[in-house]
């Protein structure tokens, strides 16, 4: 290789280095409509902020601040008397969303409080309209069992069970004792069933999590209907933003599970909740 | 108490009376029946007409009543629905036009009804009326109507003997075109000519001008009614619309009853009427696949017309999402046309805590948004807004309008106060891409209150304590760990790996054992001795040792004996090895022969002199033979 054209070459990288390492990158267009919106919330524009904080929901935005900030915005414009239907449950959705997706505790925590505010209100408003105030139904045994941990945490059962299992095989195998070998068969049994449990709750909770997607209510109630789209009578109206689980989609409308209620709600009333990427 | 004074109690009484049963009346249906004539000859069609709206429930199940004297040749029923918007509430009334043709069959007076229909699970009755048959011969002269068409003869404009009057037919026109009865101006248009008729005498043809839109965006359906130039006119007993229960369907003809001019075209070969009875504006509200029913009508039954029902074809309609790249903030879904925004803004002074009006108006064709949501600020209260529209056919095939939304804003803050400004953005289809009408709302200068409200009198905030916004993006929390799901192979294999580990182990160490086993087995059989004694045998025939070699081909001779014959003949005295050899059925001449060289080896083992090797040589050969001939004889 020649030098000189190496000398140049290297000249023009060193003189191009500080350009490329240029530390103060350019705000994206996500970050400047966050920003915008921001900037109007504090300005007591709720709703512009809102149409921002929609328009970056919108763009794929899944961040746990901006759901934080889109809840308030929701709530801000009920406070400014400019209230929409809903958007008592639109803040409910979005402090929901940010305490899930939260990174800090702190910001998981105060999602969780503002959002019991939230709701609060909508069970004053229900209260004074005589109607149910319960947003929390309960949960049927199944889910709530795999709640109890979580999926690796099952899979991790299911793991040390199949350890535990092979090591007290071999223990039996080996011991010539009589009492080692009750103890070796009765830890054998054991971790076997720790290895069904585990497993079997490992794809529960894998098959659960691809068929239900978490939501919560946006519009001022929503009246259960069967598959016919017939409302259900003995059913109650499951209040705006309570959370409930969506199970499927059909034309229009989303099949939910809310407590031991399973039926058929428009699917607009119910807004999904965003998954960590 | 005066009489004046009594007079005045009773008056008053009454006008309660008046005032409550009215009150009472006003949940309970508009209903109006008639019949186009009171008196006609024998032969002739009464037509009976119920108009019926309500407030409550979709009117259901009409009934003639008593049609004594009559037979119900035909009958139609059309359900309509009115929308009103008044003071920003909406209010809708249902109703139901139904038609009856009744032939009078004998000489007489007769009731007709009363006429019933249910609304809200309950019976509603108009009538009855008195018609009076007289024999054909008298009947007074009138516009004689085809047979077979329930809604001729004008009976829905006239003032019937219920007093209605002013029913709807809104199969008028279509009726009309089947009994030739339509406009005139005839024209020819080639855009309408089919490859073949759908039907024969006459038949229904639905259009679309676009199979693929986005939320939101006008369809236009047009349907046609053809008939055919050279058969009798058919007359129609039914008629049932087209449903489309995904769009909002908006009549982009002032009055589907009023006349439209027919145009000619070829079908076929065939020469048909063709006339446009109905063109909508549809809007679908959701994506998919969306269908728009058949419209459905039945002719009179006759050789020419074949099956009397005829269908128009069933619209498919492909509907899809506006992009969402460069989707503004704001846009509501199903926002679609092109729109301009005008606001008005009166007074532009006032005190705190009082109140002015907007006048927003907006302009355009397409979907015009039903709502709109005003730019909530802290200290501005807009209440509900009062809607008022002129809506219709526009710029041709396209729907639209206006529709002002007047709301009255209460400011409680003091100073310039700025309003903002509306945006709504939409989709524009023309165009393929977004656009914005907005309205700037400018300045209300608010003048501070002369009797300041006192912080007791303001209602409590419950959400006061809600926390600051977040002005950075802080990320989310990494999506938890999946083993089962990414890691399928390892996750297998850490539930699997101890135990098949212990089983792998249990496996070879039984097998091993197993094998040593066999090995041993193998070992102790007679079979391995006879191969080891064989092999010795050889072996101290090459050692040239005669006294070895008798022993070995005589130890060769009794394994051969166990292994071929099952006899053991070592510990056998003269004579008894050729006993048992017999015994197990080893041919004789091979008996003696085992016989003959074990005594041979015998003697030549115990022999004091050393024994030749020659011998000893040849008697193992000998001996080979002898195993040979026993094997094979086993």
């Amino acid at each position: 290789m020649r030098p000189v054209p190496l000398a140049a070459a290297f000249a023009l990288a060193l003189a191009a280095r500080p350009a490329l390492a240029d530390p103060t990158p350019e705000p994206s267009d996500d970050t400047v409509l966050l920003q915008s919106a921001v900037s109007k919330l504090h300005d007591g524009r709720p709703g512009e902020a809102i149409a921002d904080f929609e328009a970056l929901a919108d763009h794929g935005v899944v961040d746990a601040s901006v759901s934080f900030d889109r809840g308030l915005a929701y709530a801000a414009r009920v406070r400014a008397f400019g209230e929409q239907p809903g958007d008592l449950g639109q803040a409910a959705h979005g402090l929901l969303e940010a305490k899930n997706l939260a990174k800090s505790r702190a910001l998981a925590d105060e999602a969780a409080r503002a959002l019991g505010l939230i709701r609060a209100e909508v069970g004053r408003r229900r209260a004074r309209a005589g109607e149910p105030v319960e947003f929390d139904p309960g949960t049927a045994l199944g889910p709530a069992f795999l709640h109890l941990l979580p999926e690796d945490g099952w899979a991790l059962l299911a793991i040390i069970g199949s350890f535990v299992l092979g090591l007290a095989l071999f223990v039996r195998r080996a011991a010539t004792e009589r009492r080692s070998q009750i103890a070796a068969s009765v830890t054998a049994g054991v971790a076997i069933l720790l290895l069904a449990l585990g497993t079997t709750s490992t794809f529960a909770a894998r098959a659960r999590r691809a068929t239900v997607t978490p939501g919560v209510i946006v519009t001022a109630g929503a009246r259960p209907t069967d598959e016919r789209g017939l409302v259900l009578a003995s059913a109650p109206v499951v209040p705006e933003a309570a959370e409930v689980e969506i199970l499927g989609h059909r034309a229009g409308w989303a099949r939910i599970r809310w407590g031991k209620l399973v039926a058929w709600i428009p699917a607009g009333s119910v807004r999904p909740i965003a998954e960590p990427p | 108490m005066s009489v004046a004074r009594g007079w005045g109690l009773f008056t008053a009484l009454l006008f309660c009376a008046l005032l409550v049963t009215r009150a009472a009346r006003a949940d309970e249906p508009e209903m109006s029946a008639s019949v186009d004539t009171q008196r006609l000859g024998v032969g002739e069609i009464l037509r009976l007409t119920l108009h019926v709206a309500s407030s409550r429930a979709q009117p259901s199940r009409p009934d003639p009543g008593s049609t004594a004297g009559f037979t119900v040749v035909g009958s139609s029923s059309a359900p309509t629905t009115q929308v009103t918007i008044n003071n920003g509430r909406m209010t809708s009334q249902r109703g139901l036009d139904v038609a009856w043709s009744l032939r009078a069959e004998k000489v007489g007076a007769w009731s007709v009804g009363p006429v019933t229909v249910q609304v809200g699970g309950q019976s509603y009755r108009a009538g009855p009326v008195r018609v009076v048959v007289v024999p054909a011969s008298q009947a007074p002269p009138r516009a004689q109507p085809d047979p077979f068409d329930p809604f001729g003869g004008g009976p829905f404009g006239g003032g019937g003997p219920f007093g209605g009057g002013g029913g709807l037919d809104p199969f008028k026109s279509l009726m009309d075109s089947l009994n030739g009865r339509g406009g005139s101006q005839y024209g020819t248009d080639p855009k309408l000519a089919l490859d073949a008729p759908l039907g024969a005498v006459a038949f229904l043809h639905a259009a679309a001008d676009v199979t693929s839109v986005v939320v939101g965006q006008q369809v236009t359906v047009s349907m046609y009614l053809y008939t055919d130039a050279s058969a009798r006119d058919p007359g129609m007993l039914d008629v049932h619309e087209a449903t489309a229960a995904d769009f909002v369907k908006r009549t982009l003809f002032e009055d589907d009853n009023s006349e439209r001019s027919t145009v000619r075209t070829t079908v076929g070969g065939r020469v048909f009427n063709v006339r446009l009875i109905r063109k909508w504006a549809l809007f679908p509200i959701k994506t998919g696949d969306l269908t728009v029913s058949a419209m459905e009508l039945t002719l009179q039954k006759s050789r020419a017309t074949g099956d009397p029902l005829r269908q128009s074809e069933v619209l498919t309609i492909h509907v899809t999402e506006p992009p969402t790249l460069h989707r503004p903030p704001g846009y509501v879904l199903g926002d679609v046309g092109r729109f301009t925004l005008a606001a008005d803004v009166t007074p532009r002074d006032i005190e705190q805590d009082g109140a002015i009006g907007v006048t927003l108006s907006l302009d355009g064709t397409g979907n015009l948004p039903a709502m709109i949501t005003p730019p909530a600020q802290t200290g501005i209260e807009w209440l509900p807004p009062e809607v008022h529209e002129t809506v219709g056919a526009k710029d041709g095939d396209h729907f639209g309008g206006t529709r002002r939304f007047a709301f009255v804003v209460r400011i409680h803050k003091s100073g310039d106060v700025q309003l903002g400004a509306i945006r709504i953005p939409f989709w524009d289809p023309a165009r393929a891409h977004y656009d914005l009408a907005r309205a700037e709302l400018g300045t209300v200068t608010v003048r501070p209150s002369a009797t300041p409200k006192s912080t007791a009198d303001q209602p409590p905030d419950p959400l006061v304590a809600l926390p600051d916004v977040r002005a950075q993006m802080g990320g989310t929390r990494p999506a938890p760990g999946r083993l089962a799901e990414k890691r399928p192979g390892l996750f297998v294999l850490a539930l699997t790996v101890t135990p098949l580990a212990f089983f792998l182990f249990a496996g070879v160490s039984g097998m091993v054992r197993r094998m040593r086993a066999r090995a041993a087995e193998r070992a102790a059989s007679p079979e391995t001795e006879l191969r080891t004694k064989l092999s010795l045998a050889e072996r101290a025939a090459r050692d040239a040792d005669a006294r070895a070699l008798s022993a070995a081909t005589a130890r060769a001779l009794e394994a051969a004996t166990v292994v071929y014959a099952d006899v053991h003949v070592r510990d056998a005295r003269e004579g008894e090895a050729l006993q048992r050899l017999l015994d197990a059925g080893v041919e004789e001449w091979i008996a003696n022969q085992v016989e003959t060289l074990l005594a041979e080896c015998e003697a030549a083992r115990f022999s004091p002199d050393a024994p030749l090797l020659e011998p000893a040589r040849k008697r193992w050969t000998q001996a080979r033979g002898t195993i040979q001939a026993l094997r094979r004889g086993a």
